[in-house]
C-alpha cells in the first residue's frame, strides 16, 4: 500500500474510486486525500463518518453479473485478487493491500439496465477472495 | 516465417478522447503518432514492450476529421473503422478491436492464411515521415476494410523496405520511451477458436491463448494504476 502514499510530503493517499458517470455508466477515477492531521510520523486524514463494516470471502472462481452497488463502500482486499470489469471493456485488477471506493449505484429513478448500468466483479487467480467493506 | 506481436489497435472517436481514456484508464499520457493519408486516420503511441514481446506497443487510432482524402483512396477505412457498430461502441469509449503482429515475410504469411482458405487482404505499401527518417511498412488490408475474426486474426505487417538490410531500425518501439505500461499478455476466444488457432499456426504466430466462446481479445497490462485488461468484448 505504500505506492499509494507521495514520497515527498507523504501527505496524500491516492482514492480509486468506481463512480457512476453522468451517462449512467461506471467509470474509475482517483481522487487525493489529504492526510494534513496527526503528527510528521503518523499523518493522518479526516475522520470520516461510517457505517458499519463487513468481512466477505468468496471461492475461486466467482463471478458476478453486471450490478450496481447498494451502498458507497470501501472495498479493501485483504486476500485473493479482485478484478472489476465496465461496459467499455475495461477491467482493473486489485490485489492485496489494494483498494476501491464502490460509488457506482443505480442513478435515482432509472431501473437497472445491464447493458448500460454496473460494473461485474470476480476473483482471480489461486487464492479465496477475501475482502473487508466498509460502509462509508 | 518469424511472427511477433507488434502492436495494439485501440480505436476512438477521436484521438483527443483516445488520450483522456489512456490518461484515465492508464495513467500515462500516449507519445506522439502520426497521420496516415491513404486512409484519413492518424494515431498516438505508447511503448508496452517486455521481454516476451519485444516489439509490442500500443496504437490509438481515430478518423482524421482534417484529413483531404484522394481520389484513389480506399473507400473503407482500415480495422472497420467505418463499420456502423463499431463506431457506435466507440462513441462511449475507446476500445480494443484488433491487433497487428508483424512477420518476416508477409508475402508467405499471407499465402499461408489463403491457404486456410483466409483472404487477409493485398499487401500495401505505405510510409509516413519520422524525425528520423520516412518510416516505411508493408500491411494487409482487405478492400472492404474487415479485421475479421471480430478482429482476433491480426492483422500482417513487415517493417521496412522489401530489400531493406535493416528493417526494424525505424520500427516505433525503437523511437518511443518507456511509458510505465508493460504488456502481460493476450488471451482470445472465438466461436471459431479451432480455425482460428491454425490461422495463428499458419503464421508461426504462438503464445496467444485460443479458447472457444464468445468473440474476445483481451490484453493484460501493468501500469502505473495496477493491473488493467482491456477487452474487445466481440466488438
Amino acid at each position: 500500500m505504500s505506492d499509494l502514499f507521495e514520497k515527498r510530503a507523504m501527505a496524500v493517499f491516492t482514492k480509486v474510486v468506481l463512480f457512476t458517470d453522468t451517462d449512467g455508466r461506471a467509470r474509475f477515477r482517483e481522487e487525493a486525500l489529504t492526510l494534513d492531521q496527526g503528527s510528521p510520523q503518523s499523518m493522518l486524514s479526516a475522520l470520516f463518518a461510517s457505517g458499519g463494516y463487513q468481512l466477505r470471502t468468496s471461492p475461486v472462481g466467482f463471478r458476478s453479473e453486471f450490478h450496481c452497488s447498494g451502498y458507497t463502500q470501501w472495498v479493501f482486499i485483504l486476500q485473493g485478487q479482485m478484478e472489476i470489469g465496465l461496459h467499455d471493456g475495461v477491467s482493473r485488477i486489485f490485489k492485496p493491500g489494494e483498494h476501491f471506493y464502490s460509488a457506482d449505484l443505480l442513478p435515482p429513478e432509472q431501473i437497472f439496465d445491464p447493458a448500460i448500468h454496473g460494473h461485474w466483479s470476480r476473483q482471480v487467480g489461486p487464492d479465496a477472495l477475501v475482502t473487508l467493506f466498509v460502509r462509508g | 516465417m518469424k511472427t511477433h506481436i507488434d502492436h495494439l489497435v485501440v480505436f476512438a472517436r477521436t484521438l483527443e478522447l483516445g488520450v483522456q481514456w489512456c490518461e484515465a484508464t492508464m495513467g500515462i499520457t500516449p507519445g506522439p503518432g502520426g497521420e496516415h493519408a491513404l486512409y484519413g486516420t492518424h494515431n498516438r503511441l505508447f511503448k508496452i514492450a517486455t521481454p516476451a514481446y519485444p516489439m509490442a506497443y500500443l496504437e490509438i487510432i481515430a478518423i482524421n476529421p482534417d484529413a483531404v482524402r484522394a481520389v484513389q483512396a480506399p473507400q473503407r477505412r482500415w480495422f472497420d473503422m467505418d463499420d456502423a457498430a463499431l463506431q457506435a461502441a466507440v462513441a462511449d469509449a475507446p476500445r480494443l478491436v484488433s491487433f497487428v503482429v508483424n512477420t518476416s515475410d508477409i508475402q508467405a504469411a499471407r499465402s499461408a492464411l489463403t491457404a486456410q482458405g483466409i483472404d487477409r487482404g493485398p499487401v500495401l505499401q505505405a510510409s509516413r515521415r519520422t524525425r528520423r527518417g520516412l518510416l516505411q511498412w508493408q500491411i494487409t488490408v482487405r478492400a472492404d476494410g474487415q479485421r475479421l475474426f471480430d478482429g482476433a486474426l491480426p492483422t500482417l505487417i513487415q517493417w521496412g523496405k522489401t530489400d531493406d538490410a535493416e528493417p526494424m531500425r525505424l520500427h516505433p518501439r525503437n523511437s518511443l520511451p518507456r511509458s510505465g505500461v508493460t504488456l502481460q499478455g493476450i488471451a482470445v476466444t472465438h466461436p471459431t477458436a479451432g480455425k482460428l488457432q491454425a490461422a495463428y499456426e499458419a503464421i508461426g504466430l504462438t503464445g496467444i491463448a485460443v479458447e472457444s466462446g464468445p468473440a474476445n481479445i483481451c490484453a493484460t497490462l501493468h501500469t502505473p494504476k495496477g493491473v488493467v485488461k482491456l477487452d474487445s468484448c466481440g466488438l
